[in-house]
């Protein structure tokens, strides 16, 4: 029984036993099926458990698979730009600035400077709710039902706000090549950052109530550790690299969309309680996360430039000339990038985009092994994934 | 160290073709190229792997390394020929490798010699054919359901 | 007979159905004038937990989560448990074809039983009980025992490997916080010194300080830990959050009775409300004064004494309180794992109820 940060980690009692040969007992093999509460979406774990103790997690994928790179390939740029926004369905707009920011660097699109931090500003509203959906879920996999839905309260509001400038609560079709479909009004911009202020008057209680509460803190603290080695060696991005010490954020590091231009911080674990990497890092790593988007929406919507919203050639018979590019940018899970290839037809020739889930769901197999399956649980949860950007 | 730098000094007669933006090496030697921008140019992470079918002769696998200081993204092209695509698998050596090799296989049907699961991913196992080439033809049928429109 | 003795209800409604048929009464008819008290009883019970516990939980779960809950049913939503139940019996009855289908069909009569039999011992107020029995105390602990064994068979009857899982975890649970929750039952029993919920409620007659949560003579000292003991023991017991692991619902999708559908399931679902409430109503009987008003009004000489309507006021607003704060607890607290609900009963509950139990006879001892 050791004591980390005055939070006590039972290692011993879950190390797997030495029985004698006459008592021991058979393996369960057993599918944490596409339909199940906990895995997020259409996600099959086939799992080979002694008792309660994981022995081998498979994941298998490819329930979701809605062939989105055949199909951008056959449709025209300005009608393949939906179909990225289904990847990643909660943080839909981050989708699409994966596929729009590599086809204009290929094409060498001029975006407006006022285009730029629309798109910056949207983006980070969905990266804010994209986490408070991640971590209440969270706390749903952990069995607290009531954080989830104080957090969908401020989602609430914040999906109303971008109902209102794009047209849609889920899926937005608002970023565009050359820019976005449509400007903001004074009143939304007031409206924007009173839901600010709102949100962040609020991490007060879901700090209180879920990331400091004794009984969520003995389920997530020590457990499922992934390691800076291990996620970098399966590719797995996002919070998750950032809560195993690896001070690695896209915006930071390889800006787009003049994030240089605002001032925030990269939080980077390990964080106040816990081991660094464990899943309590990960859940709080995304609650500071919001911490900071809320602050760049701010200087964005303050700084706000006046000008264009969009590129008036791009139109809607526009094509890309030859060439390629690859470009990444940071989504709510992690890197979300597309290697774009044209060769000048109406079509992309090929857009690969890269789900950052499909390579942090990758991880499950070897660092599920020897977890309870409550622990099990709480690594799905803390790794937040969507099936939808995984599959494609 | 650029990466075409490094490998033209490693390995000078793998490199085929070496721009800015990427290095083509020869198709034996990836692993081995691999090893050298992760040795000398700090590449740590497989960013991605891609597959490009270049009709009627060719077809391109891509991989993006991420270098995390300074942040870079290294680009290795590999090229073989479309009837009979094989290349070594990276998978032994870079976990990213495995899942992503097995999604090549799965949609363009490149196939990765050495690598220790090549089944598909994202398809179900009894599908026919590689939908991402480009002269894939749409099945009519599957399992006793309709596919045409 | 000692079923006639222990209710003289059902001895006169034996007279009366004998004399009836004409006929002597024997041991026949008091068997079935027991049954039936037993029935009306029982009847008279479930309705008001199945309909209010469940439109209680619902409504206060509500609320608290910045919701209205059940608001379309009847005024307020007060019809929702009626339509839930009618939702349920309409529901298909599906019997799964590898399922051992007389375990399975068998299973939630057997935890319906367990859970309801407990209410003929509770002291609903001065006079009013089903069957005072001399061991009501043991046979209420040794109800929820039984209620283990219908669990194990429904979960592993079902076919299905998560609801073997959950099944196998309730055993764990249940079986081991019976041990707390016992020592912390017979505290109470030392300090009255008997196993009968009345003679223990009877104990604690007169103002609030004689109830024994808060008695005057260092009872305190063993009762307080002890009530904390019993409570904690008993949401483990009865499966609520933070101790539902049987049930985890974003663990094992409804852990084991995941393949019972329609009223079957009905059959697990009032059962759960059931034991909350017996245990919060045995909990009021053991440590906070049973039926007894913190006045003192209803101790013998004082002016509502006997009276039944103001004991089961007071019974009534004390179950009341504590199965609220378990509705409340249930919706505040993330769910504890399944190792560390045994770490706490074995390593940290059973010791204290153990001082707790030594404490109680040594204070007893001392007078």
């Amino acid at each position: 029984m050791t004591t980390i940060q005055g939070v006590r980690l039972d290692e011993g009692e879950r190390a797997a036993p030495t029985l004698p040969r006459d008592i021991l007992t058979e393996e369960l093999v057993f599918n944490m099926g596409p339909q199940h509460p906990s895995t997020h979406g259409v996600l099959r774990v086939v799992l080979r458990t002694d008792g309660e103790v994981v022995r081998e997690a498979q994941p298998l994928i490819g329930n979701l698979h809605r062939c989105c790179e055949k199909i951008l390939e056959s449709l025209t740029y300005v009608q393949g730009l939906p179909y990225v926004d289904r990847m990643d369905y909660l943080g839909a707009l981050n989708m699409e600035m994966g596929l729009v920011l590599s086809v204009e660097k290929a094409a060498a699109v001029e975006v407006p400077k006022r285009a730029q931090y629309l798109r910056v500003i949207l983006c980070e509203i969905n990266r804010v709710i994209s986490h408070l959906f991640a971590a209440g879920q969270f706390g749903l996999d952990m069995g607290a039902f009531t954080p989830f839905l104080y957090m969908f309260r401020e989602r609430e509001e914040g999906l109303t706000l971008l109902n209102e400038v794009t047209g849609g609560r889920l899926l937005y079709h608002y970023i565009r090549y050359g820019g976005v479909t449509r400007d903001v009004s004074d009143d939304w911009k007031r409206k924007c950052i009173a839901w600010c202020d709102q949100v962040a008057a609020h991490m007060d209680e879901y700090n209180n109530l879920l990331t400091y509460n004794h009984i969520f803190l003995n389920r997530t603290v020590g457990v499922a550790i992934i390691d800076r080695e291990t996620a970098l060696r399966y590719g797995a991005t996002g919070p998750i690299l950032r809560a195993a010490g690896v001070p690695r954020d896209l915006r930071k590091d390889m800006p787009y969309s003049c994030y240089e231009d605002f001032d925030f911080k990269v939080p980077v674990g390990p964080h106040d309680k816990g081991v660094v990497g464990d899943s309590w890092n990960r859940h709080r790593q995304r609650l500071l996360e919001i911490e900071e988007s809320l602050k760049i929406i701010r200087q964005a919507i303050t700084k706000l430039p006046a000008g264009d919203v969009s590129n008036p050639k791009v139109t809607r018979g526009w094509k890309a000339p030859e060439g390629e590019a690859y470009v990444a940018s940071e989504a709510p899970r992690g890197e979300i990038s597309c290697y774009f290839v044209s060769d000048g037809g109406k079509a992309p020739y090929r857009a690969r985009m890269r789900g950052p889930s499909f390579y942090n769901i990758s991880l499950l197999s070897e660092t599920s092994r020897g977890l309870l399956i409550g622990d099990l649980i709480a690594l799905m949860g803390s790794i937040d994934i969507t099936l939808g950007e995984c599959d494609r | 160290m650029t990466p075409a730098e490094a490998l033209r000094s490693a390995l000078p007669d793998a490199v085929e073709e070496a721009t800015d933006a990427f290095v083509r090496v020869k198709a034996e030697k990836v692993v081995e190229a691999a090893r050298v921008l992760r040795e000398k140019c700090g590449a740590e992470m497989l960013h991605q792997i891609s597959g490009v079918d270049r009709p009627p002769d060719k077809m391109e696998v891509v991989y993006h390394f991420a270098r995390l200081k300074p942040a870079a993204f290294l680009c290795l092209k590999v090229s073989v020929p479309r009837s009979n695509p094989v290349v070594p698998t990276l998978a032994n050596e870079w976990a990213s490798a495995n899942w992503g090799e097995r999604e090549t296989w799965d949609l363009l049907g490149i196939r990765f010699s050495g690598h220790p699961h090549p089944y598909r991913i994202l398809l179900p196992e009894d599908w026919e054919g590689h939908p991402l080439r480009k002269d894939y033809a749409y099945p009519v049928e599957y399992h006793g359901v309709d596919c045409v429109e | 007979m000692i079923l006639a003795e222990a209710t003289p209800l059902s001895h006169h409604l034996a007279t009366w159905l004998a004399g009836l048929l004409g006929m002597q009464p024997n041991w026949l008819f008091s068997a079935v004038g027991a049954l039936l008290v037993a029935t009306v009883i029982l009847l008279i019970v479930v309705t008001p937990v199945g309909l209010g516990g469940v439109y209680l939980e619902r409504k206060l779960a509500g609320r608290m989560q910045n919701r209205r809950g059940p608001n379309r049913v009847g005024p307020y939503g007060l019809l929702q448990a009626v339509a839930d139940g009618v939702k349920l019996l309409a529901k298909e009855d599906i019997l799964q074809r590898g399922a051992d289908s007389p375990l399975f069909r068998f299973a939630p009569y057997l935890v319906f039983l367990a859970a309801f039999a407990g209410f003929v011992v509770l002291p609903f107020a001065p006079g009013v009980i089903a069957a005072d029995l001399d061991v009501g105390l043991f046979y209420f602990l040794a109800l929820i025992a039984l209620e283990t064994v219908g669990i194990v068979m429904a979960g592993w009857s079902s076919n299905n490997k998560w609801s073997l899982l959950g099944a196998m975890r309730e055993v764990a649970q249940v079986v081991s916080y019976e041990l707390p929750l016992g020592l912390a039952a017979m505290c109470p029993a030392l300090a009255a010194g008997s196993l009968s919920l009345v003679a223990i409620t009877d104990y604690q007659a007169g103002p609030i300080w004689n109830w024994l949560l808060i008695r005057h003579g260092y009872w305190a000292i063993a009762m307080v830990p002890a009530f904390l003991l019993f409570y904690t023991a008993g949401l483990a017991a009865a499966k609520r959050a933070p101790f539902d692991l049987p049930e985890a619902e974003s663990e094992l999708t409804a852990g084991f009775h995941t393949e019972y559908s329609g009223m079957r399931f009905g059959m697990f679902f009032l059962p759960e409300y059931a034991m909350m409430l017996s245990l919060s109503a045995v909990a009021s009987a053991l440590f906070l004064g049973g039926y007894h008003d913190p006045l003192g009004l209803s101790a013998p000489g004082g002016a509502f004494e006997g009276a039944w309507w103001w004991g089961f006021l007071w019974f009534f607003l004390k179950t009341t309180f504590l199965f609220l704060s378990q509705i409340v607890l249930r919706w505040t607290l993330p769910r504890i794992r399944i190792d560390q609900v045994m770490y706490l009963c074995y390593k940290v509950l059973l010791p204290i109820g153990m001082g707790c139990l030594v404490l109680s006879a040594a204070l007893r001892l001392l007078g």
